[in-house]
């Protein structure tokens, strides 16, 4: 009873708290905000989130995508502080939108991967034998392709079918999106599947899975009751961190032209403007490049942080 | 040796048979091949039927996994034109099958793969190996540096100097050089490099003018591996030195320099043997990215262009040949690594 404690002498206060055994969550919270670099991540991170929400408040969507042929290529100024691109958009209320595009982007695919890496690690590894063998010689298969490589295949093949607009959330949004989403989910998930697997070979000889088993828990249950809660320190890095990277990926499929289609902006296919003339139009990058760059950093700084806070040998 | 190289041999034939049944079945993901006829006006129907025969578009997927790998010389297709039950025509399949080298042409360029590959390869091996070289000599010392210099102002700077580049997409550190070095230098009235091709549009094709086209793209490519590896070879001389042999080492009074240098470095720069192995065969499937920002005609821009243009048989040979040559050459490492490190045993 934490009330009942500090009304105490702090002599047994002082007992009562190294008595009291604290739980994995919460050492792994403090350790994690005891990283400075960690703190700075999320701080700069939260920063980016208020940055394309508060200013959605500012700019409607519809202005975001409102062409203005008159005003192409503006530099920045009090009228656009982040200047115009090609078809006289505000490069600024793009940033905005296209920030929760590609935010949006990174956690949906990330959901996806992660979902998978971890299932089909967990099935090959708990399962072993053939099913093991097969999961894994693809996984080996598919990481033999540069990412890059495989989806710009996969984009070019799945994007013919998709030229038009479907409305999510209440939101008229490019169909290219969902497209874009899936394909990168589907093509980061091998690095986490095989980082489950190696533990679950290990978990599944240890004792406690054998009496979970020998009380007649099935497969099922020993799965994802007791082995999987053991997983969930590497699960969660990897999920930070995908999100760094298939932002990075979206970013650059947009960029080359293969990712989402205007309309609908995110960080990467603003930069695509910059990509069509090589002129002194550095306004059409820099905003939304540092965006995509402070994203990253703030997520690699985050990933750093879980690791160390989740790590049993790093105890300070 | 000898039995762990054909160990590794016999385990990587499935993993080729895996990535070649992959690759087919993206290709039919990615839809008719003679879609581009469509358009054509001057395609009449039956030349459409004439040619679905020929390639072979209308067999079971079975048998046209196995024709396109092993090739279909002399299946004959019977062609019904006008749906009365009657052969009208027999087309004879020519095909020898990507296991002797036979990828299709290319409808592009009117050429066979191989000969289309065979021209964009050496300016993309030209580009990326001159990245590669830079990259490996430049991160090695750095991170030495680092590492000798552990926690000092200097060791502080470079970790946050590469954590930023590491962060940074490629595309947008090209597009920093570019603003930089040639739109800036331009208007300060300095000498601006060259962002896009090889060579000058009007120039004479001289070396001097193709390594000013190449420094700002081996610049973007080389800059931000160098974040990457300078880190992982910072690591491992850590580690290195650290350890109980480099004490003895010390301990018996050999110059410091000889210790780094001799003792250390060749410890520290085995696994760098492996970060080697695996990432040479990217160097084929060029940096798609940067020759695309500088029109750098390899492979990485042909594999653009023959996406945005649909050339299947060209983006096919190209997949299969870089998942091939990662195949090989994660062999290539294993076996060197082997050799290399007496404490592996390959048994």
């Amino acid at each position: 009873m934490a009330t009942a404690t500090q009304t105490q002498t702090g002599v047994i206060n002082l007992q009562e708290e190294r008595r009291q055994p604290q739980s994995m969550t919460r050492i792994v919270v403090r350790r994690f905000f005891a990283h400075r670099m960690a703190v700075v991540g999320v701080i700069l991170l939260a920063l980016i989130v208020l940055y394309v929400t508060v200013g959605a408040f500012f700019f409607t969507e519809a202005y975001a995508n409102k062409t203005n042929v008159r005003a192409k290529f503006a530099a920045p100024s009090a009228d656009y502080p982040f200047g115009t691109d090609s078809v006289g958009r505000d490069v600024m209320a793009r940033t905005i939108y296209g920030g929760q595009i590609s935010l949006a982007i990174g956690v949906v695919a990330m959901s996806i991967s992660v979902t998978l890496g971890t299932l089909i690690g967990l099935a090959a590894g708990y399962f072993g034998g053939l099913v093991d063998a097969i999961l894994m010689r693809l996984v080996e298969a598919i990481l033999t392709i540069p990412l890059l490589i495989l989806l710009l295949l996969l984009s070019r093949a799945l994007m013919e079918i998709s030229s038009s607009t479907t409305v999510i959330l209440g939101r008229e949004i490019s169909v290219t999106v969902v497209v874009i989403v899936i394909i990168i989910g589907l093509t980061s998930w091998m690095g986490l599947s095989r980082i489950v697997r190696s533990l679950v070979l290990s978990l599944k000889e240890q004792e406690f899975v054998v009496a979970a088993r020998s009380m007649g828990a099935g497969n099922g249950r020993i799965i994802f009751g007791h082995i999987l809660p053991n997983c969930v320190a590497p699960i969660m890095v990897s999920a930070t961190l995908e999100v760094g990277v298939a932002i990075v990926i979206e970013a650059a499929l947009s960029f080359l032209g293969f990712g989402v289609m205007p309309p609908t902006a995110t960080w990467g296919n603003i930069l695509n403007g910059a990509r069509q003339s090589i002129d002194d139009l550095w306004w059409l990058w820099v905003a939304p490049g540092a965006l995509i760059m402070m994203t990253v950093l703030a997520i690699n700084f985050i990933g750093d942080g879980l690791r160390d806070a989740f790590d049993p040998r790093s105890i300070k | 040796m000898g039995k762990y190289i054909i160990q590794r041999v016999l385990q990587a034939i499935p993993l080729v048979f895996i990535i070649t049944m992959l690759v087919f079945v993206l290709m039919k993901i990615a839809g008719d091949p003679l879609a581009y006829l469509a358009q054509d006006p001057r395609v009449r129907p039956l030349d459409r039927l004439v040619l679905r025969a020929k390639y072979g578009l209308d067999d079971p997927m079975v048998m046209q996994f196995i024709y396109w790998v092993f090739g279909d010389e002399g299946v004959e297709r019977p062609v019904d034109v006008d749906n009365d039950g009657e052969t009208d025509f027999t087309a004879v399949g020519v095909r020898r099958g990507i296991i002797r080298g036979d990828f299709g042409e290319s409808i592009r360029f009117r050429k066979p793969v191989t000969e289309v590959i065979g021209q964009f390869l050496p300016n993309t091996l030209l580009l990326g190996t001159t990245a590669f070289v830079v990259t490996i000599i430049l991160s090695l010392v750095i991170g030495v540096f680092a590492a000798l210099r552990q926690y000092t102002l200097a060791d502080n700077i470079i970790t946050a100097g590469t954590f930023i580049t590491y962060s940074m997409p490629v595309f947008l550190l090209a597009l920093i050089l570019v603003q930089i070095f040639a739109i800036q230098f331009r208007r300060w009235g300095l000498p601006s490099l060259p962002v896009s091709g090889m060579y000058d549009p009007r120039g004479n094709q001289s070396i001097d003018e193709l390594v000013r086209h190449m420094i700002l793209p081996v610049a973007s490519l080389a800059l931000i591996n160098i974040a990457g590896w300078s880190r992982y070879i910072r690591a491992t001389m850590l580690e290195v030195i650290n350890s109980d042999y480099i004490r003895t080492a010390r301990s018996k009074g050999i110059s410091e320099r000889r210790v780094i240098f001799l003792h250390a470095l060749k410890n520290a720069s085995l696994p760098l043997v492996t970060l080697i192995g695996l990432n040479l065969p990217f160097i084929l499937s060029g940096a798609v990215i940067t020759e695309t920002i500088f029109s750098w005609p390899g492979m990485g821009y042909m594999y653009i262009n023959a996406l945005d243009q649909f050339d299947a048989s060209l983006v096919v040979a190209f997949v299969l040949m870089i998942a091939v040559a990662v195949v090989f050459f994660q062999l290539l490492t294993d076996v060197v690594y082997a050799w290399l490190d007496p404490r592996i045993r390959y048994d």
